[in-house]
């Protein structure tokens, strides 16, 4: 599992790569705190697109970044989202909070 | 009458997680199962063995037990554990369902497990813990 945290025209985006499962998850969760705990962004990406593998801890993931989020109104997105991942977040009814988004971030290096 | 079946004894750590599901993947391979059909397996595979080594064995020791079955173009997994086990199971069956909300948990392991195969049964291992059965047949591309 890899995590780039990009920041670029008031976006915070993290790119994830690789397997998220409950192995994984624990150093995401604090890499993206980390990054959440800052300031200077207006809306938080994350982009999905080369995840190889996730299972429901990944919605457990993002949802806890997204209650964090919360307090301050910070919008959260999900950015191409391979059938992986887009199956386990349309049964978990997630985009309700977090819509998906498809092309390319502009945070994106 | 089963076509070719394995069983894997393994120590309850996450760091097998991947290994696991991966296994079960590539034994089901044989089946010519889609590339969703076999990440379908590989994520109920993921959730039950996530549920033995974080509910089952509360992060502490263990073993879990793997037994894959194939039968024609049907696959029937038991996952099995010794751990805890789970005193209201219909209750934890509930999407959302979860007594670990703070550790940021989705509560939606067995949800997922039920919409990725086609059966799913969760019953009490003897003397103790949990087992889950599941089985999916492969309809192909």
């Amino acid at each position: 599992m890899n995590l780039q945290t990009v920041r670029k025209g008031g976006s915070l985006c993290f790119v994830l790569s690789g397997e998220i499962d409950e192995s994984s998850a624990p150093a995401l969760r604090q890499e993206m705190d980390e990054a959440l705990s800052g300031g200077g962004f207006r809306e938080v990406v994350f982009d999905m697109s080369a995840v190889s593998f996730m299972d429901s801890t990944g919605i457990g993931l993002l949802l806890g970044r997204y209650k964090r989020g919360r307090g301050r109104g910070i919008p959260m997105k999900i950015l191409n989202p391979n059938p992986v991942c887009d199956k386990i977040f349309v049964l978990s009814g997630i985009y309700q909070v977090m819509p998906k988004a498809e092309g390319v971030q502009e945070g994106r290096a | 009458m089963s076509d070719n079946y394995m069983q894997i004894r393994i120590k309850a750590d996450m760091k097998n997680e991947s290994f696991i599901r991966s296994v079960v993947g590539a034994f089901c391979v044989g089946l010519n199962p889609t590339l969703e059909e076999i990440n379908d397996i590989k994520t109920a595979v993921s959730e039950a063995v996530t549920n033995s080594i974080v509910h089952g064995y509360e992060g502490g020791e263990g073993d879990i037990w793997i037994d894959a079955e194939i039968s024609g173009s049907t696959v029937r997994l038991l996952i099995a554990d010794n751990g805890i086990g789970i005193e209201d199971i219909p209750a934890a069956m509930q999407p959302f369902y979860t007594t670990k909300a703070d550790q940021d948990r989705s509560g939606m392991g067995f949800t997922v497990m039920q919409a990725f195969m086609d059966e799913l049964t969760v019953t009490p291992n003897e003397p103790r813990g949990l087992k889950v059965e599941m089985k999916k047949t492969f309809r192909g591309a």
